[in-house]
């Protein structure tokens, strides 16, 4: 999943599978493409055999005939029928030659009586003299007949031996045969490249297969059209032919080995596989490489951005080379829109601390207003009473008092102000938590009359590092706002609570006051923020400081006439900032 | 072949219909006349004419070539074998027939070309005319068989007996 979860990552599997998708599709159709074919030109193949089967056959046979005349047209071939056995048989060496080929030669005379006989098949020619096929030429009728020998099966040619060109007088016959054999099936393989078996009445007379292939041939002797069969555990397309009229005659099998063909289609499956698997492969490479040149700028692009967060620094930039790296359109425009985009935050950064700053100095100029010029108006008045010229001892004890509360007063808002100016340096050390927490209780109750402080501490939360003197004050700060806002409500009191937690101390200040209005409650950390006269608005800023530079948080929440509660959270161990 | 035109194969047919008549076994003292005859079968039209030649023993049948075209006499038969060989137009060979029996005769260049010659050792034998009628004169009385033969194939023998002055009548049917 984390290969989807980028990107580069979807591009780069998108365009895999694409390729991988488009490869497979063509593979599937080539490949059906190429299967099909392969059939269809193995049916071709084994039915133009067949045709050429045929066309040899016929052609022999006409050769046959048509020398079969001649012989029978041979003078002396006449005379010597007309005369006795003996005679013919000397004559029938002359014909041996004409008819080379031929595994038969049976001359007859005019009664069908065996004058002669040549060739291998002897004995099958004395059979033959008892057939149709001799009473037809002697009936004056030329005869192609079939018979079933040991070894194949006899094509016999049969013609008449006659006299005179009009109604002939019939001397004799000639039959004229070769053996559709081993031999003749051998040469049609070679001529045609299929195997060639010869068959009848269930059984293969010949054949170019091996005799183990028989009986799976023979069965195939009746049937009609290209069928398969499984001859030595190889496929064959086997296609029947008869060879005579009848249907239940002689056979010619075409054989053709379907392994030629399925080697042809593996071969070019095993090509298609290997173009497949290299185009998969560059697909591959490819889509990586222009995964990569997307991303490229876009990590180029996080890179500087991760830079910025980590330091701030909004004048980093993504700089535009010339290079291929940013030859790409849109990581061009994402990276000029990131750059105007910390150009216009560090304007808008320097726009708002400006603004910041006049604000700050709008409110510095209100506490001046009003927190110095009261106590030099006093100090004024006082100096005027002074000046009387009847003054009274008591009076003039009065007028010293108030003008020394008022300097110290101005001092104590100088110091807050400066304080708060000047950046804090810790004094880090082992402290007591409650007991801080208690002092700085009796020290805002110390500082005026008010509502009470129910402390409830929890003694697990005691032993702290921290810069007790600092926290103090930042407790005092809070406490004495705490009391401020519970004066003059009935049920006013304050809650002072510590408790110990895992990660470290929380302590929270909690009143039943007034509560703040939600409009002030953003701006109470703010400097120089004050809704109370005599305020410097410096309290909670200068606390929110302390707990901060001791690696802690501040938080407050408030409901307008219900009360206020603020809890800060600080570890065991602070750690200067 | 094409000299012959229509005119062979009619006279193919009618050559086979004239049949010789004969007697199987001849009186004695019908042998003692050997004198030397001249018989002729002529080559003409790529036909042996006559087709059928009855002739007594010690023949001598001359065998002319009478067409423009070489022709050729051979015979296998037992009763004589011979070949004359191939020879031109205007020639003539003869062969002496010292045996009876038949002898078939071809020719090797025209294998339609045949004909018969049938010897005898006596002189009580006879052509038939076109319509098959014959006549054999001067048979001594006696009780004879008598044969009629066409075209290679022989009848059975009949028993006649001639009388000294009577005309016997006997009809044959052949095929």
């Amino acid at each position: 999943m984390t290969l989807l979860s980028s990107l580069r990552g979807r591009i780069f599997l998108a365009s895999a599978l694409l390729a991988v998708l488009t490869c497979g599709v063509a593979l599937f159709v080539v490949n059906r493409r190429v299967t099909n074919e392969g059939e269809r030109s193995l049916q071709r193949e084994i039915l133009a055999t067949g045709v050429i089967v045929d066309q040899l056959r016929t052609s022999r046979t006409e050769t046959y005939t048509i020398t079969a005349r001649i012989i029978a047209d041979s003078p002396t071939l006449k005379a010597a029928v007309t005369t006795d056995a003996p005679t013919v048989q000397n004559e029938v060496r002359k014909y041996g030659p004409l008819l080379n080929s031929a595994n038969l030669l049976l001359f007859t005379d005019a009664r069908g009586n065996v004058m002669a006989t040549s060739g291998d098949a002897s004995a099958a020619a004395r059979l033959l003299a008892g057939q149709p096929a001799v009473k037809n030429a002697l009936a004056g009728k030329e005869t192609v007949s079939l018979l079933p020998q040991p070894n194949g099966i006899l094509q016999v040619v049969t013609v008449p031996i006659t006299l005179f060109l009009t109604q002939p007088q019939i001397l004799g016959t000639l039959s004229a045969g070769f053996l559709l054999n081993d031999t003749l099936a051998a040469q049609l393989k070679e001529i045609t490249g299929s195997d060639v078996a010869f068959g009848m009445d269930g059984r293969i007379l010949a054949t170019t297969m091996s005799r183990e292939a028989d009986p799976v041939l023979a069965s195939r002797l009746a049937t009609s059209g290209v069928s398969t069969a499984t001859i030595a555990g190889g496929e064959y397309a086997v296609l029947p032919r008869p060879l005579g009229a009848a249907a239940s005659g002689p056979v010619a099998l075409i054989l053709r080995s379907r392994a030629e063909q399925l080697q042809s289609v593996r071969a070019i499956q095993a090509g298609l596989a290997v173009t497949a698997v290299v185009a998969v492969l560059l697909a591959t490479l490819l889509s990586f490489a222009v995964a990569r040149t997307i991303t490229r700028p876009l990590a180029a692009i996080t890179d500087v951005m991760r830079e910025v967060a980590t330091t701030g620094d909004l004048t980093q930039k993504i700089t535009l080379g010339e290079g291929r790296l940013w030859r790409d359109e849109d990581a061009q425009l994402l990276a000029a829109t990131f750059n105007t985009l910390t150009d216009s935050v560090a304007r808008f950064q320097r726009e708002m601390s400006q603004k910041e700053r006049l604000l700050s100095l709008g409110r510095l100029s209100t506490v001046i207003a009003h927190e110095v010029r009261n106590p030099l108006m006093i100090i004024k008045g006082s100096l005027h009473a002074l000046r009387q010229k009847n003054l009274q001892e008591t009076a003039m004890h009065e007028a010293v008092h108030d003008i020394n509360e008022e300097v110290e007063r101005l001092n104590r808002i100088v110091n807050e102000v400066l304080d708060f100016a000047r950046p804090i340096r810790f004094d880090i050390g082992p402290a007591d938590l409650n007991a801080l927490c208690r002092e700085s209780a009796a020290a805002s109750q110390a500082a005026g009359p008010g509502a009470p402080i129910d402390l409830e501490l929890d003694p697990a939360a005691s032993s702290v590092t921290t810069d007790a003197e600092r926290l103090r004050l930042a407790l005092v700060n809070m406490l004495v706002n705490a009391r401020h806002a519970v004066n003059g409500t009935p049920s006013g009191d304050v809650a002072l609570k510590t408790r110990a937690r895992q990660e470290g101390v929380t302590i929270i200040i909690a009143d039943k006051g007034a509560g703040i209005d939600p409009a002030h409650l953003a701006h109470v950390f703010d400097p120089y923020f004050t809704t109370k006269r005599g305020g410097t608005g410096l309290g909670l800023p200068i606390a929110k400081n302390i707990i901060e530079g001791l690696g802690g948080t501040i938080t407050i929440g408030s409901t307008p006439g219900a009360g206020t509660e603020i809890r800060v959270d600080l570890p065991y161990n602070s750690t200067p900032a | 072949m094409g000299d012959l035109g229509g005119a062979t194969p009619v006279l193919d047919v009618s050559d086979r219909l004239k049949s010789v008549v004969y007697l199987e076994s001849a009186p004695r003292g019908a042998f003692e006349t050997v004198e030397t005859t001249h018989a002729v079968m002529d080559q003409r039209g790529e036909r042996f004419v006559p087709h059928v030649l009855a002739i007594t023993t010690g023949t001598i049948v001359d065998f002319p070539n009478s067409d423009h075209i070489y022709h050729n006499v051979f015979s296998l038969s037992k009763t004589k074998t011979f070949d004359l060989g191939r020879y031109a137009a205007g020639r003539s060979k003869p062969v002496r027939f010292d045996r009876p029996g038949i002898v078939r005769v071809f020719c090797d260049i025209h294998s339609h070309m045949n004909a018969f010659i049938l010897v005898f050792s006596h002189p009580f034998f006879s052509l038939t005319d076109a319509d098959g009628r014959y006549r054999i004169d001067n048979i001594p009385p006696g009780t004879y068989n008598v044969v009629a033969w066409n075209e290679g194939v022989a009848s059975e023998p009949r028993s006649v007996t001639v009388t000294e002055s009577g005309i016997e009548e006997e009809d044959f049917t052949l095929r």
